[in-house]
């Protein structure tokens, strides 16, 4: 589940902390102002009144006046006080947050689309770069450099449990740092309207011990796994023929398109249209048959396929883990 | 490369349904056929913007961008199937 108050990584946990002081001091402030506020109301309520009924409007006693001069400037200088506390507090999450970290950090570079995520994970070797979309897995304890950029309008990357909030502008690529220092499945969206679908533009992030993530990271660089049955086969020359080839890639095969998502993995992802519903089935079918009916106003045409011809492309898409 | 579009010479015809013949079914010397590959809707589209390339675009026809704040739903909200002249039963 997101939630910036459940911190699992070390930059979150630091705007954790802060979130805290301040919440202990608001509310402090907030239940004496609100003691101070009924003590007001309480201590005057019965006044002289002469033979009219109007109210005897005495004059203020200088002793009170002054006293009470006192009191609120006191007060006006406490609050500036504690505002600048607060201030450096905030400075100084800001800078645990912004340091830069070691240069051996794991480099992910995140483009942002409407309304979907491109995820390429760096690597000095051209060869081994693999792109995936919609998912970030990291390891724990390692530093995780993310090069956010868009392609289209402005995004922003925001995961709750890992970091604040960081434009992705186009034309303007931003850098943004963390490191997990929890294992667990957290989800992500995007944070700046971006379109029809913003509210629907998500992710699913994954942090993993570091053995799992090497075996995650080596099984999405290889190519897509060659059909085994002949309804595979038959889902494969149905993915060529069809509409699929003018956006999407599968590595190891023809389709080299760049306009959607990756889907040489698309049977190992958990969620599927931009972490918006599980990868089953029957959301597969749903999404390709019409994307439109599920996200509306999403890019991806409809297709009208034969239910042979679905059925084995369901069979081959699956089938790619 | 392809042939200009702009301009006023049409070697396989300027109406709507000839071009929309020429994306479909691809042409002699290096166009290629888009069919299957691309949505029938779509096509439509492609061949009112090449008409309007060359000024053919009926002057009555609203503007992509109008002034309201959204004004016709996604495009590719229009249910999967039949152009809407078509006398074929529609999807639901």
């Amino acid at each position: 589940m997101q939630s910036a108050l459940s911190p699992a990584a070390a930059e979150a946990a630091h705007i954790y902390h802060l979130w805290r002081v301040f919440l202990c001091v608001m509310v402090a402030i907030y239940v004496l102002v609100a003691i101070v506020l009924f003590i007001a109301i309480l201590r005057n309520r019965n006044r002289a009144t002469d033979e009219t009924g109007m109210e005897l409007i005495a004059e203020p006693k200088q002793a009170s006046e002054r006293r009470a001069t006192h009191v609120v400037s006191t007060l006006v200088i406490v609050t500036v006080l504690i505002l600048f506390a607060l201030l450096i507090a905030d400075f100084f999450t800001g800078n645990a947050i912004y340091a830069t970290p070691d240069p051996n950090a794991l480099s992910i570079k995140i483009t942002g689309h409407q309304w979907w995520w491109e995820v390429e994970y760096q690597d000095p070797q051209p060869s081994e770069v693999m792109t995936t979309a919609n998912e970030i897995h990291v390891p724990v304890g390692k530093p995780v450099k993310l090069e956010l950029q868009s392609t289209d309008v402005i995004h922003s990357f925001w995961v709750p449990n890992i970091n604040g909030k960081k434009d992705l502008v186009p034309g303007h690529p931003t850098t943004t740092w963390f490191t997990g220092n929890r294992a667990g499945e957290f989800r992500g969206q995007c944070a700046e309207y971006c379109g029809e679908q913003h509210a629907h533009m998500r992710m699913v992030f994954v942090a993993q011990s570091r053995d799992a993530f090497g075996d995650w990271l080596k099984a999405q660089k290889k190519s897509a796994a060659e059909p085994r049955t002949e309804s595979q086969r038959r889902g494969r020359e149905v993915f060529l023929a069809a509409q699929c080839v003018m956006c999407h890639t599968i590595q190891g095969t023809n389709a080299r398109a760049r306009l959607g998502p990756d889907l040489t993995h698309i049977g190992s992802r958990i969620m599927i249209g931009a972490g918006e519903f599980p990868n089953t089935r029957g959301y597969l079918a749903g999404w390709i048959s019409n994307a439109s009916a599920l996200k509306p106003g999403a890019r991806m045409p409809p297709n009208q396929l034969s239910s042979d011809d679905l059925n084995a492309l369901l069979d081959y898409l699956e089938s790619l883990k | 490369m392809g042939v200009a579009l702009m301009d006023q010479k049409w070697i396989y015809g300027s109406e709507p349904q000839q071009i929309y013949a020429s994306i479909i079914e691809g042409r002699p010397n290096g166009m290629p056929s888009f069919r299957g590959k691309i949505p029938d809707y779509q096509v439509w589209q492609i061949a009112a913007y090449v008409r309007s390339l060359s000024g053919l675009a009926n002057q009555w026809t609203a503007n992509a961008r109008d002034d309201h704040l959204k004004s016709a739903p996604p495009p590719n909200s229009v249910p999967a199937g039949t152009p809407h002249n078509s006398s074929l039963p529609q999807p639901q």
